[in-house]
């Protein structure tokens, strides 16, 4: 199961994933992180480094993120890939768009 | 130069030129010869020829005096008739027609004094002819000149010496003869004059007319030892011969004059002013004078010189018009010789399509050359063609066996490379063939779970005993794992037997190794036996060593086996190791292995082999490799446990809860195999999106409904089976996502599948009996 934290500071917001961002654990954390979809928000930074594992549900909510805040201007950046996400990220062509941080 | 080069190069030229010389010189020392010979004889005519002409001369000049004699003389009758008549027109006429009879000046009668009387008439010939008779004064007294006193004190004719006669001048000699009554006195003298001119002159003028010898000239002496005749006219009758010997300093002439005198004739060679002369010389019975006739000895030399020199001018003109001459028919006869040295160079350049020129017929060994020369260029031609043909063909074959080898060696491991390195087992080995196509051979191949080998020498070497060794391999490579080595030894055995009218055979150790237990199952025909080592020991494996395969086709081959432990090396290698031989000839030997393997029983696959090669190298030095060189060693690591070739299922429902489930299930799996966690993560992702397509989507008005994973591991490939029985769908038909667009034109999902496809090596799917079934598999990569 996957948990989210989520820190606003000004128009910066942090989002910690942590545990299996699998197919059933997806629903819960598009809950959770519905905070993020609001104006004044421009640069969002999502930590990586506690998530161990990442399906398509998962990369389907990223992108849904990436969407929204690139529509705005604003930025995405994800930060702590392990290599195994980091994989992922590589198959399906997000380690191109996304501005990475270790 | 250029014409020395000229004879160097043309036979022709050289043939004349040598002909020439050789002929000028054989020509030129016989004329040499001839020339000496010619020179004696012409002394020889010289001497006759004077003689014969001196006997002429005095026979002529005997003839003109005798005539004058004789007339003289003959009107002795007739004068005492006409002076007893006193008839003096008679005598006149008388005296007259003895002039005109002889060659004389004058004719005379002188008659004897009596006391103051005298009486001479003389009938004098004038230069033109006419005779007139005058008759001398009172003042001259002929009776007491010689021509009268003589005759009248001796009652004897007499001829005087020369003289210069008062009227004309000139020398002369006088004939007188007495005319003498019945009482015995002398009455008148009768007498002629003869001008010495007339005799002399004429002489000389015939020797240098007749003489043969150019140079020969006269001399005549008086009775008195005046000159009358000689070639130096202010000498003739003014000097003697003895003034002349000894002012010219001749002593031999003085000699000679005086034999002359005394009577002698003949001829010698004497010194005459300064030059050695041939002299011939008499006396005249008549006159007493002597006559020589002196040819010098130079002029006769100079003659043959002269003759020399004109006619080796003309030999020589002629040898060069000879030579010419002989270098045109050589030339033109040998111009085939040319035509054939022209051909030879155009053949020995390589133009055999050009014919030898035959445009004469000389009917000779020349144009039989020129015919043979053709033929040999048409015989040379076909076997050239012949060579290009079977040089070709060889080249063709060449390259076959070429490719022959490369085959071979493509049939057999590679040297160089791991041959095959797991967890559970290694395999190294080498193979150096001492031909090009060699009959060494060995392979291995690794059949679920089994390791199979095979190490082989076929008799011979070449072409013959790679077919064998590439039939044996291919029979090896066609077993499986089920196959026993006894049966593929007498599968090689039965084939190699049948018609093997060559004889060849085959040594060969073919052995299955089962990883799974260690068990190792091996057959040996006639090959060297295995070495094993194991605890830091090397021992021979006890073995049936069996027949070599190929001899008898019925022989029953019998099987060995041994239990391999973890760790246990075996060493299989041909005779061509213990066999190989230094420069002594001195078999390196199965000891000297069995060291070199004690020596190294800690290393690697590759490292043993590695030290026995260096060893053996060491030890053959540059000896040439007589033999095939094979040796594989083989480490059974470690024992493939049972878990390894497992089998696991789970059934699940259609709801989301089964994912959780489903991913502990292949996470048991994967510590179960001891898998990577990266590796694993990426199968938990690839089976949950495959797992959740069909929770989503299979049963779209159920729930409740079964599924079944199906995962098996065999030979490193986990194979995941996903079975459901709803609605027929075909996941690896859906397009790929493009991830490569940008991220705002790309739709939110559809990556599910997509990376199912990316992270298992196979994914195919059926639909069987109602059942959608897709197939996953994954390799695992060995560690």
């Amino acid at each position: 199961m996957a948990t989210t934290k989520i820190v606003i500071e000004g128009n910066k917001a942090t989002l910690v994933l942590e545990g299996r961002l699998d197919t059933p654990s997806a629903p819960q954390v598009e809950q959770d992180i519905k905070p993020l979809y609001g104006d004044g928000l421009e640069t969002l930074l999502i930590d990586c480094s506690a998530m161990k594992y990442i399906s398509s549900s998962g990369i389907r909510i990223i992108i849904s993120l990436y969407k929204f805040f690139s529509k705005k201007g604003g930025e995405v950046i994800v930060k702590g890939l392990t290599p195994e996400v980091k994989e992922v990220f590589d198959m399906t062509g997000l380690l191109d768009i996304f501005k990475i941080e270790d | 130069m250029k014409i020395v080069n000229n004879i160097k190069s043309s036979f022709a030229a050289k043939l004349s030129f040598m002909l020439f010389i050789g002929t000028f010189i054989v020509v030129t020392c016989v004329y040499a010869i001839n020339n000496f010979r010619t020179r004696n004889h012409m002394v020889k005519e010289a001497v006759k020829d004077n003689a014969a002409m001196v006997d002429l001369f005095i026979s002529k000049i005997g003839k003109e005096i005798n005539l004058v004699e004789h007339n003289i003389k003959s009107r002795d009758m007739l004068f005492k008739e006409y002076y007893k008549k006193r008839d003096v027109d008679a005598l006149d006429a008388m005296i007259k027609d003895v002039a005109k009879e002889c060659n004389v000046r004058e004719v005379f009668y002188a008659l004897r004094p009596r006391g103051e009387r005298t009486y001479m008439a003389d009938a004098l010939k004038e230069p033109d002819g006419k005779i007139n008779v005058m008759r001398r004064t009172r003042n001259y007294k002929y009776y007491l000149h010689t021509y009268y006193l003589v005759p009248e004190k001796y009652q004897k004719d007499y001829w005087t010496a020369p003289y210069f006669t008062t009227i004309a001048s000139q020398r002369a000699i006088t004939f007188s003869h007495p005319i003498i009554d019945t009482t015995g006195d002398m009455i008148a003298v009768l007498g002629a004059d003869i001008l010495l001119e007339t005799l002399t002159d004429t002489l000389s003028a015939n020797v240098a007319k007749h003489s043969p010898i150019k140079g020969s000239y006269l001399m005549l002496v008086s009775k008195d030892g005046r000159y009358l005749a000689h070639p130096d006219k202010k000498k003739i009758a003014n000097e003697t011969y003895i003034t002349d010997a000894r002012e010219n300093d001749c002593p031999e002439l003085e000699i000679i004059v005086r034999k002359i005198l005394d009577g002698e004739s003949g001829n010698c060679i004497a010194n005459l002013y300064g030059q050695r002369t041939i002299v011939t010389y008499a006396q005249m019975p008549e006159l007493e004078w002597g006559i020589m006739l002196a040819t010098p000895y130079d002029t006769i030399t100079s003659v043959i010189l002269e003759y020399i020199i004109l006619s080796f001018v003309l030999m020589f003109i002629g040898f060069l018009i000879m030579g010419f001459v002989i270098y045109r028919i050589i030339w033109s006869m040998s111009k085939p010789l040319n035509v054939y040295s022209h051909a030879s160079a155009r053949i020995a350049a390589g133009d055999f399509d050009t014919p030898v020129e035959m445009t004469f017929s000389s009917g000779d060994e020349l144009e039989k050359l020129g015919k043979d020369m053709d033929d040999m260029r048409v015989k040379l031609k076909n076997y050239y063609e012949d060579i290009q043909i079977s040089a070709a063909q060889r080249e063709s074959m060449e390259k076959e066996l070429s490719i022959a080898h490369d085959i071979q060696m493509s049939m057999l491991p590679v040297e160089s490379e791991v041959s095959l390195s797991n967890e559970y087992v290694k395999v190294n080995g080498y193979l150096n063939p001492a031909k090009e196509v060699g009959g060494d051979l060995w392979q291995y191949m690794l059949k679920d779970g089994k390791l199979m080998f095979i190490i082989g020498d076929v008799s011979g070497k070449g072409v013959p005993a790679s077919l064998v060794m590439a039939q044996t391999v291919c029979l090896f490579k066609a077993q499986d794992a089920d196959s026993s080595p006894l049966d593929l030894v007498m599968l090689i055995n039965s084939l190699l037997s049948e018609n093997n009218e060559r004889n060849m055979f085959e040594t060969l150790i073919v052995g299955k190794l089962d990883l799974s237990d260690g068990k190792l199952s091996f057959c040996n025909a006639g090959h060297d036996p295995m070495l094993l080592v194991r605890d830091g020991k090397v021992e021979e494996i006890p073995m049936n060593r069996n027949l070599p395969v190929g001899l008898i086709e019925d022989f029953q081959y019998r099987i060995d086996s041994l239990t391999m432990q973890p760790g246990d090396k075996i060493l299989l290698y041909t005779d061509g190791i213990p066999e190989a031989e230094n420069e002594m000839k001195e078999l390196y030997s199965l000891k000297r292995l069995e060291n070199a393997l004690l020596e190294n029983c800690e290393a690697s696959t590759e490292g043993i082999i590695h030290s026995i090669r260096e060893d053996l190298h060491k030890y053959v030095e540059s000896a040439p490799q007589s033999d095939d060189i094979t040796m594989v060693c083989i480490n059974y690591r470690k024992m493939i446990s049972n878990t390894e070739n497992l089998t696991r299922t789970i059934v699940f429902k259609n709801q989301m809860s089964e994912v959780s489930r489903i991913a502990e299930f292949i996470e048991g799996i994967g510590e179960e195999l001891s898998i990577d966690f990266s590796v694993m993560n990426g199968i938990q992702l690839a089976i949950e999106e495959a797992v959740v397509n069909i929770i989503n989507y299979a049963y779209p008005d159920k729930t409740d409904c079964d599924s079944s994973l199906r995962v098996n591991f065999k030979d490193n490939v986990l194979t995941f089976i996903l079975t459901d029985s709803g609605i027929p769908f075909d996941p690896t038909g859906k397009q790929d996502p493009d991830v490569s667009l940008d991220i705002s034109d790309r739709p939110i999902g559809g990556l599910g599948i997509f990376l199912v496809k990316k992270i298992m090596n196979e994914v195919s799917y059926e639909y069987i009996s109602e059942q959608n079934v897709l197939t996953m598999k994954k390799e695992l990569k060995t560690k």
